[in-house]
């Protein structure tokens, strides 16, 4: 047994380290802002004090947390719908198709994310492709708002998202033995009640993964509000991000990051606890 | 009751099921054996609605359902690699196709309790399918299949998955629930021997066509086809014409062996080329030469294999021809006859044993 444990702890100090050097000790550090330590001038005062976070639970930021919340689960809710028919066509799809749908989910990753950003104001903008052709064929007479607000910033969110649902949904299903499927119509089932019974039950592992995935970056995000939210749409994820490069009132802007990594983790601890991806009674054979 | 008419498949170019005519009586055990890709599954899953129909009618109970839905026919399937339902307990995955038709609470629980019992999984009821052994799970696809009281079950080769003890235990406790419930049994299989301990009748397989369909006796003693005699059992082979025919017997000659006469109520036509093939238990070994035997060959024992019950001989006749002959241990003991390999010895068998199959 000890030799085996000790090699075992050598193979693990490398990324020990690693985690140490560069996820460790910055939350460290960014909590110790939180409290007003760390000799960070916030103009305010120094030494330890619970101010930032009065301040970061207070009216108008928990508004934001709240608005950020909930473009977060509206923003899953519509990837879920958008993916999950994509992730069941391509689980029950010939092995080619399958390829080419993989293909063009993974195809947006090899370019710039600014450059996709800018292209979908080209493709939403005033005089943007959607406007374009919709004007040209008469159905509308002005150019609709589908940037700088709510819905573009939906879309930026689907978009972004989408192959972060679609894959865990689709490894989820593709595990699924088709006989199971006949062995559910065979014993009388109707196809409307196998899905019901068996295939959706089975994809929910990945459709839970797929959630985590979405929901917890598009909680933090600050990239897409910026670019698709326009003025009015401002999530945590801009606020924290204007008090340390704008304001530069670090240990504010760190006790609002601390806060809000305490929801994500909340959310963690829950899907853990529920649905523990190292559990092979719930991924692997469920 | 059921009835293929016509029946055929083909997968792009691949004829996997070539026309095939069959009818099963109600409450049969019927064995559908094949080697591998002759076309068994296919046949199965077009009975079960799985699989689109080429061309061809099926009909169950007379009524057409060729192209009904799979939840439309009163057909149930076991798979052959069980497809239970895992994030189901036993007791789900049991009445799964009951509680679809809504039945009342009290005769859902009978009906349930009565199936259970039927397969013999009193107290596995709250397990998951992932905690029963091979053949548990193979009761829990059984039950699941039995417990809608289908005119017509399918069973996809239910044993070839167990070992040999289990299945062989299996295959005894099916054969006693199919007399049981009296429900039609039709038996996909590649093991011959399961077919001929299983069977009422069994329809032989190759190549997509049904080759020999009769009851397992007929199958072996009587096999209309140089396949179907060669595919089930051992066999040994002549060629040989026909010297000889009348009512009672045929003579034959063996080119380069000799004459060899067997009864034969078949007039053959004088001068046939026929294929003569006889069981290697139907024969015997023997040191004396006399004419007294019916049919006798000289020849040269090659190889010897204790099998236990048996010793199998491999004795080689004239122009290299090499047959094979079993014998009963115990006969062999019993009579203080000892054959060694590279002693001469006469083969010898009765006019009444071996048939004749006709080469086209
Ligand atoms: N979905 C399919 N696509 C193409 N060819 C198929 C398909 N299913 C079966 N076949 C072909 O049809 C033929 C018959 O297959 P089938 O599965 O019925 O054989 P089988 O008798 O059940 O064999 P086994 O004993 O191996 O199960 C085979 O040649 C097989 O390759
Ligand atoms: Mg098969």
């Amino acid at each position: 047994m000890f030799p085996k444990l000790k090699i075992h702890q050598t193979l693990l100090a490398p990324p020990l380290f690693w985690l140490l050097i560069f996820f460790i000790i910055p939350m460290a550090i960014v909590i110790g802002y939180s409290f007003g330590l760390g000799g960070v001038s916030s103009g305010a005062s120094s030494g330890f004090t619970l101010q930032f976070y009065k301040q970061a639970l207070s009216g108008m930021y928990l508004g934001i947390f709240l608005k950020s919340f909930g473009y977060a689960v509206g923003a899953t809710v519509l990837t879920m719908a958008v993916a999950y028919p994509i992730a069941y066509y391509m689980a029950f799809a010939s092995d080619r198709t399958k390829m080419i749908i993989m293909f063009l989910i993974i195809l947006p990753f090899w370019t710039n994310f600014l450059i996709r950003m800018y292209s979908i104001m080209t493709i939403l903008g005033d005089n943007g492709l959607v406007n374009n052709v919709l004007m040209q064929i008469g159905i509308i007479h002005e150019p609709l708002k589908l940037i700088n607000n709510s819905f573009g910033m939906y879309v930026g969110f689907v978009y972004w998202n989408l192959p972060f649902m679609i894959l865990p949904i689709f490894s989820s299903l593709d595990r699924m033995d088709v006989s199971m499927l006949e062995a559910s119509l065979d014993l009388g089932a109707n196809h409307r009640q196998t899905f019901m019974k068996i295939t959706l039950p089975y994809s929910i592992p990945g459709a839970v993964a797929g959630i985590i995935f979405t929901f917890i970056p598009t909680l933090g995000n600050f990239i897409i509000p910026e670019f698709l939210g326009g003025t009015g749409n401002t999530m945590i994820g801009n606020v924290i991000t204007s008090q340390y490069l704008q304001a530069r009132n670090w240990p504010f802007g760190s006790a609002l990051s601390t806060v809000l990594m305490f929801i994500v983790m909340i959310f963690i601890s829950l899907y853990i606890r529920y649905f523990d991806p190292t559990k092979s009674k719930n991924m692997v054979n469920f | 009751m059921l009835e293929l008419k016509n029946l055929s498949k083909s997968y792009g170019s691949v004829k996997a099921v070539k026309q095939v005519d069959l009818t099963i009586g109600k409450g049969e055990f019927f064995c559908l054996l094949g080697p591998s890709g002759c076309g068994k599954t296919t046949i199965l899953r077009m009975i079960a609605g799985f699989e689109k129909v080429s061309g061809g009618k099926i009909l169950l109970g007379g009524r057409d359902i060729t192209n009904d839905s799979p939840n439309k026919r009163d057909v149930n399937t076991v798979f052959q690699n069980y497809a239970l339902f895992p994030n189901f307990s036993v007791l789900d995955n049991i009445n799964y196709g009951l509680k679809l038709k809504k039945l009342p609470k009290s005769e859902l629980d009978a009906r349930t309790e009565e199936v259970i019992r039927l397969v013999g999984l009193g107290g596995f009821e709250k397990r998951m399918p992932a905690n029963l052994s091979g053949g548990q799970q193979q009761r829990v696809a059984l039950a699941r299949a039995l417990i809608n009281q289908p005119q017509l079950l399918l069973l996809d080769e239910p044993l070839s998955a167990l070992d040999k003890k289990i299945s062989e235990q299996t295959r005894n406790e099916l054969s006693e629930l199919q007399k049981k419930v009296g429900i039609t049994f039709v038996f996909v299989t590649h093991n011959q021997t399961e077919a001929l301990a299983l069977a009422d009748r069994i329809a032989v397989m190759k190549d997509g066509l049904i080759e020999h369909c009769d009851k397992p006796k007929e199958i072996y003693e009587r096999p209309l086809t140089h396949f179907v005699a060669d595919f089930i059992g051992s066999m040994n082979f002549f060629e040989c014409t026909v010297t000889h025919s009348d009512e009672q017997i045929s003579r034959l000659e063996i080119p380069g062996m000799g004459q060899i006469t067997l009864s034969y109520n078949q007039i053959q036509q004088v001068g046939a080329k026929v294929l003569f093939c006889i069981r290697p238990e139907r024969i015997k070994l023997s040191l004396l030469e006399s004419s007294e035997f019916e049919n006798c060959l000289g020849g040269i024992i090659r190889q010897k294999h204790y099998l236990g019950e048996i010793t199998k001989f491999i004795v080689e006749l004239s122009d290299n021809k090499m047959i094979s002959v079993v014998c009963q241990n115990y006969l062999l003991q019993l009579s203080n006859e000892f054959y060694d390999i590279g002693e001469k010895v006469n083969v010898i068998w009765s006019k009444t044993s071996g048939e004749l199959i006709h080469v086209s």
